[in-house]
């Protein structure tokens, strides 16, 4: 049983950080309190975020996006702003992560900050260069979410608090598609593979192939990204796509549990990565629907 | 008999006698419930797959305010007993006590804490020290099954341990008929293989929970989660050492058992809890001890060897059980022997060998679970009859067609194989199972060629067939009482008990149908040990078929007193009095509304109408089903889904239509979760590795295929109206008829379930290696 000895309020991000250091003992942010309710935290205060100004969804003239980290999943996957961002990429993965009651409480920033390698929001937002603003005491700072993760449940935060991912314009361009290999509907991933391509004058500009669930942190699979920087659109050959997800499954550093071996989780990032190149290119006579899974 | 369009409850699609309280969040489960100055119970189970407990240091937790018990072995009378909620004499092991000296799985009871609240029964939990002496463990079900030098259970004279204190073999069955060695260097074709089932959970939505106090008349009262109450009080008075009329057991609304509450789980702990301290005290299961110390579906592994003739006649067949009772042996016999027994006389050949190796490990313990080794003997025998199709170069349909059990057939089983002693002879006298197989073979497309909905999935469809059976024969039996108001309303008092499968409706609707009055005139009350007669409890598919026969006879008792009543008013032949439309009505036309003749018996002719009479049947009569599963697989990844999921069930006459197909889609969709994904995983230590539904998936809304459902109606000639049971025959088809369609799909066969993308992928790499 979780014994909690005091809850708190912040009704900023910098009183948050405030409330957080005040002691006495050690304390924990928490927002929408999923996965700390799945695992306590042993900590002798929590500091509620959820009044802290942080649920905002806003996008910038310019079609950069911005997501407060207090934001529920549900939120996003219903949110009109970022229901054409990406192609859609983003409200996808929030709409198949855990259940409805759960995303109608769960919130991005927690999804990021608990920093699990399953992580539903992560490849996606790192498909989509999201950036990281942090807050301190008396200051914030921005950091690429790719270094954001430093292992299993570890994060550069210490006892600092996330407010927000900024997503640029240009990412919400890109193609994209993304899929969670899941053993039932309902499930964390074993394999999440999302894919974003820039595309500029029939010429893939940018490539990002980003994996979960198959190395301690969210990762890109950046050599094979490499790969595909510079191909034409209409002439890529689908050996060279073939190549590039192998590539992926050599970079990705999967583990053996009881959900998965590593063997077949390597097999599945090199499958699911080809298909999920097709697909974001519209290449629709390859690979034309995918089974089983739930982002199709 | 009367066929539907005459009834006027039975057969009827009439509210759910507590569908508006459930609904509405007002029925009342154990937990809505509760007394003053209760107490909390918490269990320190055992870090050790095996080990003595020597001592157990309370003195830590009992100084923490708050703290008002701690128990362990010393403090409890050691009584050896089974917790299997069986009938007496149980055929199930006394191998249990309340708080035993050794630990004999990671999760075993070793102290437990009676608190103010349950933050300081955890707190005080941890304060608890124990010295245990740590023994080798075994937990390979074949290495127990071999050794003789780690005994699971050495108690000298252990009453009922298949291993006699000498080996770890819990149950051992060897029944013959025939000599299937001799037959099989006869056939044609022998075919045999080795198919591996999980250990499942039942997941019901509402734990194990109990709550005891101890009444004003110095009485034992349990209010308690349960399938069981009255073998449930006739236990607990043996291992409390009181007696049944110290003992009140109530069952309140029940959010679920699947046969998981078939057994003493947590209403020991209460009760001793109660009597030690003088306060009420509340146990409830966390979901991780659901997944530790509840009951799992047996795992097993299963031999088939069958021979056949190149016409596809079965000549010879064998199925060989090996299976894990882990800790301790309730329901090892009789689960392990239903795995044979229920399945089968599908296709009663000749030559029939049917063997059983049940073993101890200090695994957690496995027990009921609906189906009751039905659905493992099912899979078995289901997949095996598309093997040996396959070799015979035989369609599959044609060769169960041939071979499948007819009418007027006798089961080749039953008479060799009873509850831990002989049965009784079975002859089929009702089955639907041709017309289901033609019916779910139309809904289902059978023969048809169904193309993938993309290029690179692959498609197949698969069926299964079942039986079971409708009570045990010759030993479930239960009674029920109807009393009549002055409103022309009756009290029905039974035994029989509603979990949530629908019984309390199913048995009224029975008593409606009997003194023509409509089911809401019918107040149910069950089960109270007090209160209400009793009934062996919710399980062997036997409430509708047994303890509706007790309903059906106490409600024609009752009719009949009416009908006196008016025979002598109206000085007419009782016999001669219809009552139909809550009215009586006699020869001449005279006629009384049922309210009229409930004031005229109590207050004219001074009698109460009312009958209590009990039922039991010698015979068993098996329900059938035909299930079949349409699915695509994608043979790069190894992901299954099921496009659509065919049931077509002869469950006798049909007593509740809604509900008999709400019974037979919580079946498919129980079963779906067995096919694909469910399964406990242990450590080499018998640790459980999953015990969370993060990790153990069961079917959600979203997994559940579109479903078609068909109620083949009979009319059994010994079931009341001609019903016989639905509730486990629908669960035994789903895992066979979905694995037989992966194969039909991909041509590669899982031999082991669940069938997860992972299994079906390294399947067909190994089949076709790059």
């Amino acid at each position: 049983m979780w014994e909690l000895k005091e809850y708190r309020f912040a009704a900023s991000a910098q009183e948050a950080v405030a409330l957080m250091r005040q002691g006495p003992g050690t304390g924990a942010y928490i927002a929408g309190g999923t996965d700390m309710f799945l695992h306590p935290a042993e900590c002798d205060f929590v500091v509620d975020i959820n009044h802290a100004g942080l649920s905002d969804i806003a996008r910038t003239p310019a079609g950069d996006l911005f997501l407060g980290a207090a934001t529920t999943l549900h939120n996003i996957a219903t949110n009109p702003l970022v229901a054409d961002f990406a192609e859609g990429m983003l409200i996808e993965a929030a709409a198949h992560c855990g259940n409805r009651p759960v995303r109608s409480t769960a919130t991005i920033g927690g999804n990021i900050c608990n920093a699990l390698p399953s992580a539903d929001m992560a490849p996606v937002l790192l498909a989509l260069d999201a950036t990281c603003y942090i807050a301190d005491a008396d200051s914030q700072e921005s950091l690429p979410l790719v270094d954001f993760f430093v292992g299993p449940r570890a994060t550069v935060l210490e006892d600092r608090l996330l407010v927000g991912l900024a997503l640029p314009a240009e990412a919400g361009t890109r193609r994209c598609a993304s899929y969670k290999l899941t053993r039932s509907a309902e499930d964390i991933s074993l394999v999440h593979v999302c894919v974003a391509l820039g595309i500029e004058d029939g010429k893939i500009e940018t490539a990002r192939i980003a994996l979960g669930a198959v190395a301690p942190v969210p990762m890109r699979a950046v050599l094979a990204e490499a790969q595909l920087v510079g191909q034409s659109v209409t002439e890529i050959s689908p050996d060279l796509i073939a190549d590039a997800a192998a590539i992926a499954a050599g970079e990705c550093e999967p583990l053996d549990d009881h959900r998965a071996s590593a063997e077949y989780r390597r097999d599945m990032v090199r499958v699911l990565t080809r298909r999920q190149i097709l697909r974001a290119l519209h290449d629709e006579t390859t690979i034309t629907k995918d089974s089983g899974g739930t982002v199709a | 008999m009367s066929d539907r369009k005459t009834r006027s409850a039975v057969g009827h699609n009439v509210d759910k006698v507590d569908a508006f309280k459930l609904a509405r969040g007002e029925a009342v489960y154990t937990d809505d419930f509760t007394r003053t100055g209760m107490l909390t119970a918490k269990v320190l189970r055992s870090p050790h797959a095996h080990a003595r407990i020597v001592k157990v240091d309370v003195s830590a937790a009992m100084a923490l305010e708050g703290v008002i018990d701690v128990i362990w072995h010393t403090d409890v009378k050691a009584i050896a007993h089974t917790r299997a909620g069986q009938s007496y004499p149980e055929p199930s092991p006394y191998d249990t006590v309340i708080m035993p000296h050794k630990a004999r799985f990671i999760g075993d009871r070793v102290a437990v804490v009676a608190a103010e609240t349950t933050a300081i029964a955890e707190r005080a939990l941890k304060l608890i020290e124990v010295e245990y002496e740590v023994l080798p463990e075994i937990c390979d079900m074949d290495e127990a099954l071999t050794r003789t030098d780690v005994l699971v259970h050495e108690e000298a004279d252990p009453l009922g341990i298949g291993g006699g204190g000498k080996s770890n073999m819990a149950a051992h069955i060897d029944k013959q008929i025939g000599d299937v060695d001799a037959a099989l260097k006869t056939c044609d074709l022998v075919v045999e293989r080795v198919y591996h089932l999980p250990r499942v959970q039942a997941s019901h939505i509402e734990p194990h929970i109990s709550i005891a106090w101890v009444d004003e008349d110095k009485r034992l009262i349990v209010r308690t989660s349960t399938q069981v109450p009255f073998h449930l009080r006739r236990i607990l008075a043996r291992i409390l050492e009181m007696t049944e009329s110290q003992i009140r057991v109530i069952k309140p609304r029940v959010g679920g058992g699947f046969g998981d509450k078939q057994e003493l789980v947590v209403e020991d702990l209460v009760s001793v809890l109660a009597l030690r301290t003088g306060r009420p005290v509340r146990l409830e299961f966390t979901r991780e001890e659901e997944f530790i110390a509840a009951r799992y579906r047996h795992p097993q592994r299963i031999t088939m060897t069958t021979g056949v003739m190149k016409d596809g006649t079965m000549v010879a067949n064998r199925m060989h059980v090996m299976a894990d009772t882990g800790a301790y042996g309730s329901h090892a016999l009789t689960v392990q022997g239903n795995t044979g027994q229920k399945v089968m006389p599908m296709y009663p050949a000749p030559n029939i060998h049917f063997l059983v190796d049940c073993v101890y490990t200090n695994n957690p313990i496995s027990g009921a679970f609906r189906g009751y080794g039905a659905p493992q003997g099912c899979f078995a025998l289901e997949c095996h009859m598309d093997e040996v199709a396959a070799e015979l170069g035989m369609d599959r349909l044609e060769l169960r067609l041939k071979n499948h059990i007819k009418l007027g057939d006798t089961d080749p089983l039953s008479a060799k194989l009873g509850e831990g002693k002989e049965g009784l002879e079975r002859v089929i006298r009702s089955t639907g199972l041709d017309e289901a197989i033609v019916k779910g073979c139309e809904a289902i497309g059978w023969g048809q060629e169904k193309k993938p909905s993309a290029p690179h999935l692959k498609r197949g469809v698969g069926m299964a067939l079942a039986m079971q059976g409708s009570g045990i024969a010759g030993v479930d039996w239960g009674a029920a009482t109807v009393k009549l108001n002055d409103d022309g309303s009756v009290n029905l008092a039974v035994g029989a008990t509603d979990i949530g499968q629908g019984s309390d409706t199913v048995l009224a609707q029975f008593c409606a149908e009997e003194l023509g009055i409509p089911t809401e005139k019918v107040l149910v009350l069950s089960s109270d040990t007090d209160l209400t007669p009793f009934d062996v409890g919710a399980y062997a598919s036997s409430t509708t078929y047994v303890s509706g026969g007790a309903v059906v006879k106490a409600a024609v008792k009752v009719r009949e007193q009416l009908a006196e009543v008016l025979g002598s008013h109206w000085e007419c032949d009782p016999g001669d009095i219809v009552f139909a439309d809550s009215k009586s009505t006699g020869p001449d036309g005279q006629t009384m509304t049922m309210a009229e003749v409930a004031l005229f018996a109590l207050y004219e002719a001074k009698i109460q109408p009312m009958a209590t009479a009990s039922h039991m049947s010698n015979e068993s009569p098996p329900p059938f089903a035909a299930q079949f599963a349409d699915v695509e697989v994608d043979p790069e990844t190894g992901q299954v889904q099921v496009l659509k999921f065919v049931s077509a069930v002869d469950c006798g006459t049909v007593v509740h239509p809604r509900m008999a197909e709400g019974q037979i889609e919580g079946a498919v969709a129980q079963g779906l979760g067995y096919a694909l994904f469910e399964e406990v995983l242990l450590d080499r230590s018998g640790k459980v590795l999953n015990p969370n539904f993060l990790d153990y998936k069961i079917a959600s809304a979203l997994d559940v295929p579109p479903l078609v459902t068909i109620l083949v109606e009979t009319d059994e000639p010994s079931g009341p109206h001609g019903a016989k049971a639905a509730g486990e025959v629908p669960s035994d088809g789903p895992a066979p008829a979905i694995v037989n369609a992966i194969c039909d799909a991909v041509g590669v066969r899982n031999y082991r379930i669940p069938a997860t993308p992972e299994r079906v992928w390294r399947g067909i790499k190994e089949e076709s290696p790059e």
